[in-house]
């Protein structure tokens, strides 16, 4: 019996390393936006200081970039949660020829690296000589988000009685006003999980974002644009201030869930 | 039933978080601010240079940029967007040669690129009316044969490349290319992905003048270079950005660009630059104005503002490379005055790499980058 | 006809009409592309161009599958003893752990690369200590070593292997495994036969999440590598933009595309297919 407390315990340990392990980083970016450094690049530790705090915008490309990335964003997470959700369903819901080509088509681009996917985009914009921009970075957004919203909804509304959609019918009501009126209030946690999925993805992708966005930085090409000459502190205000918030909001929803839960 | 946190809440309230830390400065700054934006238009300049090319290569610092933006209202949108010519102009001509502008209005290159600029018709000629101060360009930078009168290309620095290192990690002195090529530096050590200032570099170290450049000597200085690399000899090679790891001491010895080393001697004294005993390169990179600019008129302000010997006199300073602006030398501090860099002397040799036909252009510069980037 | 779960038939066009846009999305800007990738590919050359590519660059294409490889298992190492010490030790935490682990995630991914640049860089903590405890000498590095871009790699996708194979940890009937006890005696040997083999999908997947964007990954092998760790992605991404390399690099995103797909034929074969389902 002492043979399993001690393997319990050496896993408890190694898990603990592994949590802390990936905590440094994290702990290393809040930190050194704290830090003022000797030249362009905030690699060491020089001395503490709030400036970068108290001077987020300094640089207005950073803001400019950072606002892209919302935009971005939002729209990407919207076209995709509309066209994700339909395809989920009718995936799902019907069985008609091709539904298992369908379904192979969503996988392939989970399959396929970012750095592929984007320099074929790339590619094909160029020869339709469409310039790179805010639209081919929402195009490109959403066709690899697509694929995700797809599988989340998928999960979600397997699980769903369609006899509930015939109910309603029966009872009168269109099929549009069922979906909105019975099929979509209950699917919809899945969908948002899906846009909370998606928006987060769009939020962060460098690689299919840095081949197709000409001109326009999002925050991820901002950065590594600005590392040519400088890696100022400001980024990791940014990125910590999105941490933070994100805590916040996980924490919200976690308390919201146990309070609904407990009074039920 | 379970009270806990399920994964997939926690997961979407994280996401969400995303979500709402965009809004918390959306809400911030919503208010009142005109952003300069980089849309561009009239308001506003759009500028593509180099690194390490004004005053702190920050553009929300440097005394040049603000006091012209406060001088003339417009905004400088300015990106250090030319890590290396080749890779700015494989981005932008495929637009600019079918006559689109790409949106920026002022970019900098270096001669050959400034040339194959010009000859491509990318670029526009300047309006003497809004940029008088043209007059002020330097007398033996005011020609070209490949811009007569500088029509459309103004000069805005001119350097050497030599080599920067740290004599404490390399730990013997370095006098000349072949040093760079020494086992006991092997994976600290960058050259320039531009190829005539490392091929030509190279060239002299086998006795051979880039002027006079043959191609089969430039293809076998690039033999060498390859053969260097796969032994792991080169850290990186790399455009501009090689003063990320230079700064760091993660490369002990760079070929690099002389301002470049002045600016970072002046963050971190100890780094010595020298000319190699075979040789060096100079260099001059030009600005010009792109056709399709979204706002020649405030370009051309711009580098009006710049060729005021007073404004130039600081920020040539700054940057430690030689001013291309009559008077701007006499006002610099006396300190800068005796700097070689900013003010050579006529006594120092320099090379430049010959004007390549557009085959041999293309034979060297694919062949270099099988060489180094691929 | 199309016929609907519940049984109700519908006009056959209304699952095609449904699909359609996401299709057409799909269809335009991945399938076209990747089309036109191929025939790129093949361009002044046909299939010899692969087998340039490869000849020029098979030490960059072995150094991708070795780097992919070894931050699979490595994150396998790290990531399944955190996944099952939560998924059967978690209890009231297990949501908070979980969070824990995906919270890295929240930070931009360059953010991520540059803190790892802080950490190992020449004057930074890591080599502080191991100078100080005698193993590294004045000019000794971490960066620009394989192991320094490896280990930034399995960082970064760590939670892609926890993820999964906590799920199907968390899927094991805990009757199984007591059965199992009571089968096998020791609680290594239970593990062996019971717990590893249910969560088999779970590995296979998280190493799936976890192999692909690494073998495709190169933002890594540029702020932490030097030219002696650039991948194939560092290669497309330093060429992309050239005209006259089109074909070649087209050939490369195939090239790593097969590596991938052979890297996941053996991974599968290993696992036993059966498990996978």
């Amino acid at each position: 019996m002492s043979a399993r407390r001690v393997t319990a315990r050496l896993l408890d340990v190694w898990a603990l390393v592994v949590l802390l392990y990936l905590f440094v980083p994290i702990a290393v970016i809040v930190l050194f936006s704290f830090n003022r450094p000797v030249g362009a690049r905030n690699y060491e530790w020089n001395e503490f200081s709030l400036d970068a705090w108290t001077d987020p915008f300094k640089d207005p490309k950073l803001r400019d970039a950072f606002f892209t990335s919302l935009e971005v964003a939002a729209i990407a997470t919207a076209i995709s949660c509309v066209l994700g959700t339909l395809v989920a369903i009718a995936a799902v819901k019907y069985r008609f020829r091709g539904r298992g080509a369908l379904n192979a088509l969503l996988v392939l681009p989970l399959t396929m690296p970012e750095i592929v996917l984007g320099f074929s985009l790339l590619l094909w914009f160029s020869t339709l000589g469409v310039s790179r921009g805010v639209v081919t970075i929402v195009i490109a957004h959403v066709m690899f988000c697509v694929s995700y919203v797809a599988t989340t909804v998928k999960a979600r509304v397997r699980g769903f009685d369609w006899v509930l959609e015939d109910a309603a019918m029966d009872l009168g009501a269109g099929p549009v006003t069922t979906f909105r009126r019975v099929t979509l209030p209950l699917i919809a946690p899945g969908i948002l999980a899906a846009a909370l999925l998606t928006f987060a993805l769009s939020l962060d992708d460098f690689i299919i974002t840095y081949l197709n966005s000409g001109l326009t930085e999002t925050f991820p090409v901002y950065v590594w644009n600005t590392k040519r000459s400088r890696v100022p502190p400001q980024l990791n205000v940014f990125g910590t201030m999105v941490l933070v918030v994100s805590i916040l909001l996980a924490g919200l929803i976690a308390l919201s869930g146990r309070r609904r839960a407990a009074g039920r | 039933m379970h009270p806990l946190i399920t994964r997939r809440r926690f997961l979407g309230g994280l996401a969400a978080g995303g979500a709402a830390a965009a809004l918390a400065p959306t809400l911030l700054t919503a208010c009142g601010d005109d952003s300069s934006g980089s849309s561009g238009g009239k308001k506003t300049v759009v500028f593509h240079n180099w690194p390490l090319y004004i005053e702190g290569d920050d553009p929300a610092t440097s005394p040049t940029l603000t006091g012209f933006a406060k001088a003339s209202g417009l905004a400088v949108d300015y990106t250090t967007a030319v890590e290396d010519n080749d890779s700015w102009f494989d981005k932008f001509s495929p637009d600019l040669a079918k006559g689109k502008g790409v949106g920026v209005d002022i970019v900098v290159l270096t001669t050959w690129m400034a040339a194959r600029m010009v000859e491509r018709k990318y670029v526009q000629a300047f309006d003497a009316a809004t940029f008088p101060n043209k007059k002020n360009v330097l007398a033996d930078l005011a020609d070209s044969p490949w811009d007569k009168g500088r029509t459309s290309t103004i000069p805005w620095a001119q350097g050497q490349t030599g080599i920067a290192y740290w004599p404490d990690k390399a730990g013997f002195e370095i006098k000349s290319m072949a040093d760079l090529l020494d086992p006991r530096l092997k994976g600290r050590v960058t050259l320039l992905s531009e190829m005539r200032d490392t091929v030509g570099l190279m060239m002299l170290l086998d006795g051979k003048k880039p002027e006079d450049a043959k191609v089969a000597d430039a293809l076998a200085a690039i033999e060498k270079i390859k053969a260097a690399r796969d032994k792991g000899q080169f850290r990186k090679i790399t455009g501009n950005s090689y003063t990320d790891d230079l700064g760091a001491q993660e490369a002990w010895a760079s070929v690099a660009w002389s301002g470049d080393v002045a600016q970072l001697q002046a963050e971190k004294p100890g780094l010595k630059w020298v000319l190699p005993a075979e040789g060096a390169m100079s260099f001059t990179d030009w600005a010009m104005i792109l056709i399709g600019a979204p706002n020649k008129a405030g370009a051309e302000k711009l580098l009006n503002y710049v060729y005021d010997p007073a404004v130039a006199a600081g920020l040539y300073e700054s940057i430690a490379y030689r001013p291309p602006v009559q008077g701007a030398v006499e006002k610099m501090s006396a300190e800068a005055q005796k700097n070689p860099l900013i003010n050579p002397g006529a006594g120092v040799k320099l090379h430049e790499f010959r004007v390549l036909t557009a085959d041999e252009d293309k034979q060297l510069a694919e062949a270099f980058n099988a060489a180094t980037q691929q | 006809m199309a016929v609907s779960a519940a049984g109700r038939s519908t006009p056959w066009w209304v699952p095609w009409a449904l699909v359609a846009p996401g299709v057409a999305w799909l269809g335009a800007f991945f399938v076209v592309p990747m089309v036109r990738l191929g025939t790129l590919s093949v361009q002044d050359g046909g299939l010899s161009n692969f087998v340039d590519v490869l000849a020029d660059n098979s030490e960059v294409v072995l150094r991708t599958f070795w780097y992919a490889a070894a931050a699979t298992l490595a994150a396998l190492v790290l990531g399944y003893p955190l996944a099952y010490v939560i998924a059967t030790r978690g209890g009231r935490a297990k949501g908070l752990l979980l969070g824990l682990v995906v919270l890295p995630f929240f930070t931009t991914y360059l953010l991520r690369a540059i803190a790892w640049r802080v950490l190992l860089g020449g004057n930074g903590p890591v080599v502080g200590f191991l100078q100080a405890i005698g193993l590294f000498g004045t000019d000794d590095g971490i960066l620009a070593t394989d192991i320094a871009v490896i280990g930034a790699l399995t960082y970064n996708f760590l939670p892609f292997m926890v993820l999964p194979v906590y799920v199907s940890l968390e899927k094991v009937d805990r009757r199984l495994v007591e059965a199992g006890q009571d089968l096998y005696g020791g609680p290594l040997r239970t593990f062996r036969r019971v717990t590893l083999p249910l969560s088999m999908p779970g590995v296979f997947a998280g190493s799936l999440l976890t192999f692909i964007p690494a073998a495709g990954d190169f933002v890594n092998a540029e702020f932490l590598g030097s030219d002696n760790q650039r991948m194939i992605g560092s290669v497309i991404v330093a060429n992309f933009a050239k005209e006259f390399l089109k074909p070649q690099m087209s050939a490369l995103s195939f090239v790593l595309m097969a590596l991938i797909l052979a890297g996941v034929l053996v991974y599968a074969r290993l696992l036993g297919t059966e498990d996978l389902a």
